[in-house]
């Protein structure tokens, strides 16, 4: 009955202290980037499979945020340090970092605009189109030293 | 005193309506001036003579050109919109069209765990000298397309890769690779590109449909073809000797990977003749028996 009690009340403090660790990172606007491919989604977690907040098409704007811990320390990279948390309207979530651009890009929608609104997609088309950015496994050939 | 009043009254009454008219006027002439200004952009014609007097002609020429340009500019920009994109944006574009409107059938939105297949795959595409090359690579929860490169912009690949395929042989990561890597050298060659280039299509790209409609028909065969291709008719057997001899040559450098492609080759052909599944494999790809058979050193005459 004791061992139950202590493991209950160690397992309390730890959620506590956990809570309050996440209660202390304060977060602030690093800058503007900008979404670069065709379609994509913004993530409740720094994870492609996790729930999609909203979707933004190309050279749509999102506010870089970072985090700062209670000892000073940014976090600006998120999951495996290649996940941003952004701000997007009234959503807060992560977008894969090398989907964003510092600089506004040549969009096809725009480039083309009558002929991408001649596909005539509809919501369901828009919601695929997102998700193949989560889904493609991508990378690129360089020559190495 | 009343009289006063009254009298009061009757000037007060007919300078307002003095008013109201001048206003009227003003207001008309101000509409019609406005008009003007949306006819035509800048008409000085009125006041010629003034600006002559008071030496703004070249102001006046300035400006005028300065709106000529302006409408110029936005007229083009208007035009613009309606660019039908040339082959070099229209790929990608079209190839990840298919894809969502095959979402699907294909299967591709499912949750897997990280493979880390792109980072083999480009090691072998850097061992054979390909560099800047970018690569997107969608795995499929169906055996309906066992693997395929799509029809990509320059120096960019989109592959499809069945993931109950890689399952069923075991296959290793550069097993894996070595299969991308002949769908890489399939779409270098433009097979499936050629294929899916029609006249109207290769006619139609890079053109301009302002005041014509847009031409969804040329778009639905387009997508047809690409079924067509990856579930139908596959590629042909002078495709698929070309590839493979190409392979050949590029791997017999490292007789280990040569020898992983053959062992590969003969997975495949096993699995194709054995599993109902992949029965149409050999009709995409034909054949993985042949290509044995062109990979095969042919016994010495003496």
């Amino acid at each position: 009955m004791n061992k139950f009690f202590v493991s209950m009340m160690l397992m309390l403090s730890f959620n506590l202290q956990a809570q309050t660790d996440s209660g202390v990172m304060t977060k602030s606007l690093v800058g503007i980037k900008y979404f670069n491919k065709m379609m994509g989604n913004i993530h409740q977690n720094a994870s492609r499979f996790s729930q999609v907040l909203t979707t933004i098409s190309c050279n749509h704007p999102v506010k870089v945020m970072k985090q700062t811990s209670k000892d000073g320390k940014d976090f600006v990279m998120f999951g495996d340090n290649d996940w941003y948390l952004v701000t997007v309207g009234p959503y807060e979530g992560y977008i894969m970092a090398n989907y964003l651009s510092d600089k506004k890009n040549e969009c096809f929608e725009e480039e083309h605009a009558k002929f991408f609104d001649g596909l005539e997609l509809d919501i369901n088309d828009l919601y695929y189109w997102a998700r193949l950015y989560d889904q493609y496994v991508q990378g690129k050939s360089k020559v190495r030293q | 005193m009343k009289i006063l009043l009254i009298l009061a009254m009757i000037s007060f009454n007919v300078f307002a309506s003095e008013e109201v008219a001048k206003l009227a006027e003003s207001k008309k002439d101000a509409k019609t001036e406005v008009k003007d200004d949306g006819k035509d952009l800048l008409d000085f014609s009125s006041i010629k003579d003034i600006i002559k007097k008071d030496g703004l002609e070249g102001q006046l020429q300035k400006k005028q050109t300065e709106k000529r340009v302006h409408v110029t500019t936005k007229k083009l920009d208007d035009f613009k919109r309606y660019n039908v994109p040339t082959q070099a944006a229209f790929w990608s574009m079209m190839s990840e069209y298919w894809l969502v409107k095959n979402a699907t059938l294909l299967k591709w939105d499912f949750h897997k765990p990280d493979f880390d297949l792109e980072k083999s795959f480009i090691s072998l595409l850097e061992a054979q000298g390909h560099y800047e090359k970018k690569v997107k690579i969608l795995l499929l929860d169906t055996t309906e397309i066992i693997h395929a490169a799509l029809p990509s912009n320059d120096d960019e690949y989109i592959f499809l890769l069945s993931l109950p395929f890689i399952r069923t042989l075991d296959l290793s990561k550069i097993e894996i690779s070595l299969i991308l890597f002949e769908d890489f050298i399939r779409a270098r060659k433009g097979y499936f590109k050629n294929y899916v280039l029609s006249k109207d299509l290769e006619g139609y790209l890079g053109t301009n449909f302002n005041g014509k409609p847009f031409n969804k028909k040329i778009m639905n065969e387009s997508l047809k073809k690409y079924t067509v291709v990856l579930m139908d008719k596959g590629f042909s057997f002078q495709e698929q000797f070309e590839t493979t001899t190409e392979m050949d040559a590029l791997l017999k450098n490292d007789l280990k990977m040569w020898n992983t492609y053959l062992t590969l080759l003969e997975k495949v052909d096993n699995l194709t003749k054995s599993n109902a599944l992949y029965k149409k494999y050999a009709q995409i790809y034909p054949s993985p028996e042949l290509q044995l058979n062109w990979l095969r050193p042919k016994p010495s005459r003496f």
